[in-house]
Order: structure tokens, then C-alpha cells, then sequence
């Protein structure tokens, strides 16, 4: 019986809510229509409303756990115009908060693929650790979501001895929470194994990023291949997996998390002593870009100047926008009841509260199902 | 309310306070002892969270979604963004804010709450206790306006990126308004105080039912303009440019008396200074002295 699910429009975790429109017969899936735009808000023609200076607070509100790597992005982009580069502190601070943004979405993204697959106990788990690591932040940057800590021409806020103590002690905390995490995944991997497979060369096709790259067996990492910031002067290893599956995603992020927290130790190793902001002088007319690893991929920012405060053109590409377009690929052929623990793998969460219509397309017959409910059958 | 049934809506956010609200869940704000409950379906709830600005796209869903809602229908309206659009304001694609759709009950302001601010709302629409911890050091929380320092200069309004900050003239007096709904607590406003008067305080934001229209102001006088007699330059700076001033070229410090005169122009008379002999008269003494 051919039928098609919709799901959406709206999603509460990702940049843009989305409608799935998804045609099923024989509980598999057949093809997927995907519909965006629910969130516009027209940031970048917003942008040029702005001077260069607020853009940065716009910037890092296009997405709030992406925020850190939303402004570095566009401020790198911005300094490369200037044909200016921050100071060493400066950079040093600005790679600490980044990498602890991309911690505590990653420990974010746990949360909510155990909450998806009904592993209430592990859900809390990982939501009660992840608080611990908010209190440094909120300490480090004065807010818990928006850091402010990005400023054109380097950093707006220092960061005292004390709170990198603190941190480094909270980091040998965490050791234990990744067990847990590895020891969950080895749990819940027969189940994750195997669904949502995007081969390597479709991976490339389909010019995914980040960690669903690096789950297709592509080793591709902007810190690796375009340092920006400190990256070069750290030593990381470069996560791959070659499941190709949502379980591949999952490992290739919780393989990241000690790495990231190998990183943050070694930036408050290697912290150097002085000034961590510069004064750029008068905008210049011209025309850059910057890109970053942000926690779900490449972040490019393109900026054009024409001498005034005011920039004449911001175009950004963030990346789970792109990776949308794997989503089909992924999903053909798959069970109905797969659809949520692949969606997650995506990291862009359609969480409990979305809805599923199923539209019968002999009939016209509307039925709704929850996405909870439609996991429950499978899952628990 | 005796237990709320919530259904969480996001019409058009970065996720910053969705991520906000799914935190707030953790054990430590103790929602869980409090009655409350997450549904996954408009039709089993009794409240909505809503979050985020409304977009062009999301205004009939919110609509739609409300309708379906259990009585007694309460919304909660959560972030700068929900209450005021905060930094998206005067874009294209973004509607009113939400309680022009529908009726708000509990306001959570902030950019993004903390979850502390969350629970707060949640517990006030229940009337639970909740009881807060204080902010760390270095918290960045709604601005404070010290009345004796400020001068009404306009810096703070012309950083603002969420449009936080009025100014509003009234004959000889300027009000500056600072509004606590549409703060996105970004400290660009203590950042460019030439006089240091603005500092964002370690308080978290108020939650609760009235909308945390206006925070903070000062009012401040302002000086006539020599020529034509327009209330614009405020009377405090006109001393606060003068020391600026001297202090950069301590040259021109028998001046001072005609920097203020001049200083105290308005902008529409500043293309006819010509008509005043003694600024003209100064202008042409500082230029002697810069040239020298």
C-alpha cells in the first residue's frame, strides 16, 4: 500500500525546520521530498543593515550551537580583508571556546540520539554531565548559548588561570562519561549498525561534510586541511570510520570527544602571554572568505567591503544545509521505523515533538503518528 | 495551573533556546518535580512553549497549532527573539512577535535564558517555588545604567545590534531607555560607554507574566544651541567633549569656555557657523595651532 509521511514542518534542533515528505509502500521508503525555508529570518541581507562590528552578534545567531564557529567564520573572513591576523592569545582563546562548543554540542547530539532511541536513563546521564561543562562556560564567556567572545581584531573577554584550572579538572571528570558513551554505543550497535548507508563515493557525490563524511571512510577535515587558528601548532588525530552507517556517525563523534578534549588541554598547555585584541584601522575595499570545522562540518563565509562600516555582501554556507541533500540517498530503501535514528545521525534532531502524517494515497486517508511513537514500535 | 502539559514549538529560532529549554530538563532545575511533562502532540497539551521568532512560513502553523491546544491554553513565550524578534527586527521574512498571534501568558526573556530563567517562568506559571542560584563572576546579564555617569551621548544606541536602546527628546529632556525584553546581552553598549556608565549586572533576567517592558533610564538635560535654540546636545557632555579635547592637545586649554560653545551647536546650525563670530574665530586658532 503506497503511502506517504510527512514530517514537519517543524523540527526543534536544527537551522532550518524542515517538511519530509516521505513515500512509503510495504513499510520502505521509496522517495523523499524535502521541503526548507520554515526559518528564514533573511540574516543575510540583515547583515548589510548592520556595521561590521554587530555582525559579528548576528553571525553567531544563525545557529546556538554552532555559535562559536558561526563567528570565527565571519570573522576570519572579515580580518582577511583587513589583511589582518589576531593575536596570538587572541587566536589561541578563540580555538579554546570553539573547541568547547564543539563539546558541548557533541554531548548535545548524545542526548538526543539516546532520547530518540528511548534510552531515557542514558539521555539524563549525558544531559546531567553536559551541565558541568555550561558552568564553565557561563564562567569563560559570561553567557551559556551566545559566547560574545569573538570581536573583529581578536577577542572581547580574557581568560583567567583559575577557570583554566577548573576546566582542566572538569576534563579529567569527563573520562568516565565517555566510557559510558562508548559503552552505549556498543549497546545500541546492532540496532544503529547497518541503517542509513551512504556509500563513499556517493558521500563525495553528494558533497556531504564533517562527520558524516568522515563516518563514509573520507578523511576531510578543515583543521587539518586549511589550519585556521592554532590547529596547526596541536596535535589531533583525524577521525575516520568506514561503517558508512548511522552507527559509523555516531562512533566517528564519540571518537571526537577525547580528542577534543586531548585539544583543550593542550591550548591550556601552550596558553602565551599578551594582548588579545588589535586595532584594525579603517575598512578596506575588497573582498575574502573564511572557513572553519564546524561541530557539523565546513562553515565558509564569503565577505565583500566596500570601504564603509557597512559590508556590501555576506554569503554564508553552513553546513548541515548541504548535507540535506544525502538525505534521500540515505533513506531509500530503508524500514519506516529507521527514519528517526537516521534523521539524528544528521545531527539536525527532529526531536519528539514533531509530528507525522501518514496520507494514504489510495484513500486520502490522513492518519498522524508522533515520531516518537513511530520509533516506539521498533525501538522499545 | 496544577500541571502542564507541554508541547514545544519552535517558529523560527537559532536552536539557542531550544537547546536552553531541553537543558532545563537536567536535574538539577528540578522541572521534573514540578508536574510538568513533555507531549509530543499539540492535541495531549495543555500549554505551549513557544520559541523564537515568527516567521513568515511558521505564522499560520503557530496559529493552527494553538487551536489545538487543551484548555486552558497557556503560552510561554521564551527568548529576546519570542518577545521582541530581538536581533532579527526589521527583517523581511519576520513576522510580530508571538503574542500577537497568540495570547502569551508567561514571558522568559533573555538571549538565550538560562535554563534558571526557564524553570522560573515555568514555576511561576504554576506557582511552584523555585529557588535560584547566584551567576558566576563574569556573568553577562541585563545592563545597569548609572544615572550620575551617563551623559546621554548616544554611543550606547548607535553599538546596539538588537535596537535595546532609545533615546527619546522631549523639549530640554532626553530619556534613555533600556529595554530589558529586547536586550540580547551582547555588552556592546558597556563596551563603547565613553564614560563608563553602563555595565551589565550578574542578575539573570525576571520571568514571569508581565512582559519586562523597560529596564532601565536616565533622563538627561539638554543645552540650548547657541544659534538657534534647538534642545539636542546634552548639557553634560559639553564639559565631558571639552576635557576630551584638552586632553589630547593640552594647547587649546584656554579655549575651553568656546570649545563648549561650540561644542554645543546643533547639528542643523553646524553649516551656518559662519553667522558666529567667536567660534569662527577659534576655528581659526585651532587651525593656526595645528598647523604650527
Amino acid at each position: 500500500m503506497p503511502e506517504v509521511l510527512k514530517i514537519g514542518p517543524y523540527h526543534p534542533l536544527v537551522i532550518e525546520p524542515e517538511l519530509y515528505e516521505v513515500r512509503v509502500q510495504d513499510g520502505k521508503i521509496t522517495d523523499v521530498l524535502i521541503e526548507q525555508g520554515f526559518t528564514h529570518r533573511g540574516i543575510e541581507t540583515l547583515m548589510l543593515t548592520k556595521t561590521i562590528k554587530q555582525d559579528v552578534f548576528l553571525a553567531e545567531r544563525v545557529c546556538g550551537l554552532c555559535s562559536q564557529a558561526h563567528s570565527t567564520a565571519y570573522c576570519l573572513a572579515v580580518e582577511n580583508v583587513f589583511g589582518f591576523e589576531a593575536p596570538p592569545r587572541a587566536n589561541y582563546i578563540r580555538t579554546m571556546v570553539f573547541e568547547l562548543d564543539r563539546l558541548h554540542s557533541h554531548y548535545m547530539w548524545f542526548a538526543l540520539l539516546f532520547h530518540m532511541i528511548h534510552d531515557t536513563e542514558r539521555f539524563m546521564v549525558a544531559l546531567n554531565a553536559r551541565e558541568k561543562l555550561m558552568d564553565i562556560i557561563e564562567a569563560i564567556c559570561g553567557n551559556r548559548v551566545h559566547f560574545s567572545v569573538n570581536a573583529i581584531g581578536g577577542v572581547r573577554r580574557d581568560v583567567s588561570p583559575q577557570v583554566m584550572k577548573s576546566l582542566l579538572q572538569l576534563l579529567d571528570e569527563y573520562n568516565a562519561l565517555n566510557d559510558e558513551i562508548f559503552k552505549a554505543m556498543e549497546v545500541h550497535s546492532p540496532k544503529l549498525s547497518g541503517i542509513g548507508i551512504l556509500p563513499r563515493d556517493k558521500a563525495r557525490a553528494f558533497a556531504v561534510v564533517g562527520p558524516i563524511l568522515r563516518g563514509s571512510g573520507v578523511a576531510s577535515d578543515i583543521r587539518r586541511d586549511d589550519p585556521h587558528l592554532v590547529y596547526d601548532d596541536l596535535d589531533f588525530e583525524l577521525i575516520t570510520e568506514k561503517g558508512c552507517d548511522v552507527q559509523a556517525r555516531s562512533m566517528v563523534r564519540a571518537r571526537e570527544i577525547p580528542e577534543t578534549i586531548s585539544i583543550l588541554r593542550q591550548i591550556v598547555e601552550n596558553m602565551p602571554q599578551g594582548e588579545i585584541k588589535a586595532d584594525v584601522g579603517e575598512p578596506p575595499v575588497g573582498e575574502e572568505s573564511g572557513r572553519v570545522e564546524a561541530p557539523r562540518g565546513e562553515l565558509i563565509y564569503y565577505a565583500r567591503l566596500n570601504g564603509t562600516n557597512y559590508p556590501e555582501r555576506i554569503k554564508l554556507r553552513p553546513p548541515s544545509y548541504v548535507n540535506v541533500r544525502a538525505v534521500p540517498e540515505m533513506l531509500r530503501g530503508e524500514k519506516v521505523e529507521n527514519l528517526p535514528p537516521i534523521l539524528e545521525s544528521l545531527d539536525r534532531c527532529i526531536s519528539c515533538t514533531n509530528r507525522v502524517t501518514i496520507v494514504d494515497e489510495k484513500t486520502g486517508k490522513i492518519s498522524k503518528v508522533s515520531l516518537e511513537e513511530l520509533g516506539r514500535k521498533w525501538w522499545r | 495551573m496544577v500541571e502542564i502539559n507541554a508541547y514545544r514549538l519552535n517558529v523560527g529560532s537559532c536552536n539557542g533556546c531550544d537547546i536552553e529549554v531541553v537543558s532545563a530538563l537536567a536535574s538539577r532545575y528540578g522541572i521534573g518535580n514540578m508536574n510538568v511533562k513533555v507531549v509530543d502532540e499539540p492535541e495531549k497539551a495543555n500549554a505551549m512553549i513557544v520559541v523564537g521568532l515568527v516567521t513568515v512560513k511558521m505564522m499560520d502553523h503557530l496559529k493552527e497549532v494553538y487551536k489545538k491546544l487543551k484548555e486552558p491554553r497557556v503560552v510561554i513565550s521564551i527568548g529576546a527573539c519570542g518577545l521582541t524578534s530581538g536581533i532579527f527586527q526589521k527583517s523581511y521574512s519576520v513576522m510580530d512577535p508571538s503574542d500577537k498571534f497568540v495570547p502569551v501568558v508567561a514571558y522568559v526573556p533573555g538571549c538565550p535564558p538560562s535554563p534558571q530563567v526557564i524553570a522560573k517562568g515555568i514555576a511561576a506559571v504554576l506557582k511552584a517555588d523555585f529557588k535560584e542560584w547566584p551567576a558566576p563572576e563574569g556573568f553577562r546579564g541585563l545592563p545597569d545604567l548609572d544615572e550620575k555617569k551617563c551623559t546621554g551621548c548616544n554611543a550606547c544606541e548607535k553599538a546596539c545590534p538588537a535596537f535595546a536602546i532609545e533615546l527619546i527628546d522631549s523639549g530640554n529632556k532626553r530619556t534613555v531607555k533600556y529595554m530589558h525584553d529586547k536586550c540580547i546581552s551582547c555588552a556592546s553598549c558597556e563596551e563603547v560607554c565613553p564614560y563608563d556608565a553602563v555595565h551589565l549586572a550578574k542578575k539573570r533576567h525576571p520571568a514571569g507574566f508581565q512582559r519586562p517592558a523597560m529596564g532601565v533610564s536616565a533622563v538627561e538635560e539638554l543645552s540650548s544651541c547657541p544659534i538657534c535654540g534647538n534642545f539636542e546636545i546634552p548639557a553634560k557632555q559639553l564639559p565631558a567633549i571639552a576635557d576630551r579635547i584638552i586632553e589630547k592637545v593640552p594647547e587649546y586649554k584656554s579655549y575651553r569656555a568656546d570649545i563648549e560653545k561650540a561644542a554645543a551647536v546643533c547639528s542643523k546650525c553646524r553649516g551656518k557657523i559662519i553667522q558666529m563670530g567667536g567660534a569662527k574665530a577659534l576655528l581659526f586658532k585651532l587651525g593656526q595651532t595645528a598647523i604650527q
